[in-house]
């Protein structure tokens, strides 16, 4: 037993504060209660507490914070969207990015590198302009670039891909970026936990009471709930949510599968995708690629990932960058995506009074996360829509009024 | 599924676009792309299991 390190071990100089408290027992009521402890949910309880003054509020997480979406997602953060609500609402997500790292006094690793959306055909090369004219005119920078300038930026790439759909040109989005994903949750988890809010992990919410159309009150595996406010934010789990709401959407789930390699020295600062592809790729600062390619076509509850998708993924990553055919993929895995018919989220009020939803996030969460927390938290306090989440209501099916971004939001099918 | 003649806007809407989207047992069509076949299959979409597959020639009795 080596006594010499015990000295060590008993003197904390700088010792390290847990991230949050965790209390033991749930209370019998809350003004709000959160049901899903990723990044959405908890950054929607910490602007309630910081801007509302909301904070008898608990978050309920059935695993730990973080678990779902939020921590496997391949942490792009970008607003190059298509239409005008869209764009609006990525901006102001994106722009609440860049001083977060500040704001929780915790380093997000975020780090501005240069986003590029390749069009290999002369309709995806259309839809790029129309994006970057857009974005020009919502305020936010994207610009059509050539093969000349793809190139300087990233000299390793091969613009021709085995002369297999060369690359014509790009949608560019300077303030493209990457974060500790994870990291986004703990900033949001202990800000909210220090102005009040409870945090409640492995507690699972088994239904939801509502007494004339009025939310009433939240059963968990831990005891019943009292509460008039509800904010569902579980992304992949929001169909078993809802059912307990007597609520239908259009959500549907499927798996998507992401990977990394192993770790190189830093050689891609940009970050790519390539729809045609159906990839996209960086290099995060731990020297590792991190990669991802579009959903499985079929419904799935589960985050098994498979062969055929290292095997597709590499594929067409080597089409690109075929001096990786010897750097290996260490480690795979998958999230559940709740999937919406137009690719655009379903935010805001519903018709049961109390219950408020933050889902339909597909493949496009992550970059949303603090927008998404922001105006959720001024729904919920207010009992209003906020005026950049309105055109993403559950209510715009029924009206025919889709707010179309697939081509944006996803490397979807 | 509702007459589209005779159904109000919102009916229609909820035939279109919403679904049963919580974790069970689904019929969902498949292709069988070697044969350029369309099948039914009873898929469980939480173990990944498929439990019957079926032509729909076999079906009796439909919505």
């Amino acid at each position: 037993m080596p006594y010499r390190l015990l000295r060590f071990a008993l003197n904390k100089k700088y010792a390290e504060p847990p991230m949050f408290t965790e209390p033991s027992k749930l209370k019998k009521s809350y003004d709000v209660v959160i049901i899903g402890g990723g990044g959405h949910g908890l950054a929607a309880a910490y602007y309630l507490a910081r801007d509302h003054g909301i904070t008898n509020v608990a978050v309920i997480e059935k695993n730990y914070i973080g678990s779902g979406g939020t921590g496997r997602n391949t942490a792009i953060v970008r607003s190059n969207y298509l239409t005008a609500e869209g764009v609006n609402f990525y901006d102001k997500s994106v722009k609440l990015f860049q001083d977060l790292s500040t704001e929780f006094n915790l380093n997000l690793f975020y780090s501005e590198r240069g986003h590029f959306t390749l069009a290999h055909t002369d309709s995806a090369l259309r839809t790029m302009r129309w994006r970057a004219e857009v974005n020009k005119h919502m305020g936010v920078e994207s610009v059509l670039v050539d093969r000349a300038f793809i190139k300087e930026i990233i000299p390793e790439i091969d613009l021709d891909c085995r002369h297999n759909m060369p690359v014509m040109g790009a949608l560019y989005h300077p303030p493209g970026a990457i974060a500790r994903h994870d990291a986004v949750a703990w900033g949001y988890g202990r800000g909210a936990n220090m102005r009040g809010v409870e945090i409640h992990q492995n507690t699972t919410v088994t239904g939801i009471e509502v007494k004339n159309n009025k939310v009433v009150g939240v059963k968990t595996n831990k005891g019943l709930i009292q509460t008039n406010r509800i904010l569902s934010a579980v992304a992949g789990y929001t169909p078993s949510i809802t059912k307990m709401v007597g609520l239908r959407t259009p959500i549907v789930i499927h798996p998507l599968q992401a990977c990394v390699t192993e770790p190189m020295k830093p050689w891609l600062n940009a970050i790519v995708v390539s729809a045609s592809f159906h990839l996209y790729i960086s290099q995060s600062s731990r020297g590792e690629l991190v990669m991802g390619a579009s959903l499985d076509p079929y419904e799935l509850h589960s985050t098994r990932s498979t062969l055929d998708f290292a095997e597709g993924l590499s594929g067409h990553t080597l089409e690109l960058f075929p001096f990786l055919s010897e750097c290996k993929i260490l480690r795979q895995w998958a999230g559940l995506s709740d999937m919406t018919p137009d690719f655009s989220p379903i935010m805001g009020k519903t018709c049961v009074e109390g219950f408020y939803i933050d889902a339909g996030w597909g493949t496009w969460g992550f970059k949303a996360t603090p927008a998404s927390g922001k105006t959720m938290a001024f729904t919920v306090a207010n009992d209003q829509n906020h005026e950049i989440i309105q055109p993403f209501n559950l209510s715009r099916f029924e009206q025919y009024e889709l707010v179309g971004e697939k081509g944006a939001a996803s490397v979807g099918h | 599924m509702p007459d589209p003649n005779n159904t109000s806007n919102e009916t229609w809407a909820d035939y279109v676009f919403n679904r049963a989207g919580e974790p069970g047992i689904k019929r969902e069509w498949w292709y069988h792309l070697a044969s350029g076949t369309w099948f039914i299959a009873e898929h469980d979409t939480v173990k990944d299991v498929f439990i019957k597959t079926y032509l729909l020639q076999n079906i009796t009795e439909d919505e």
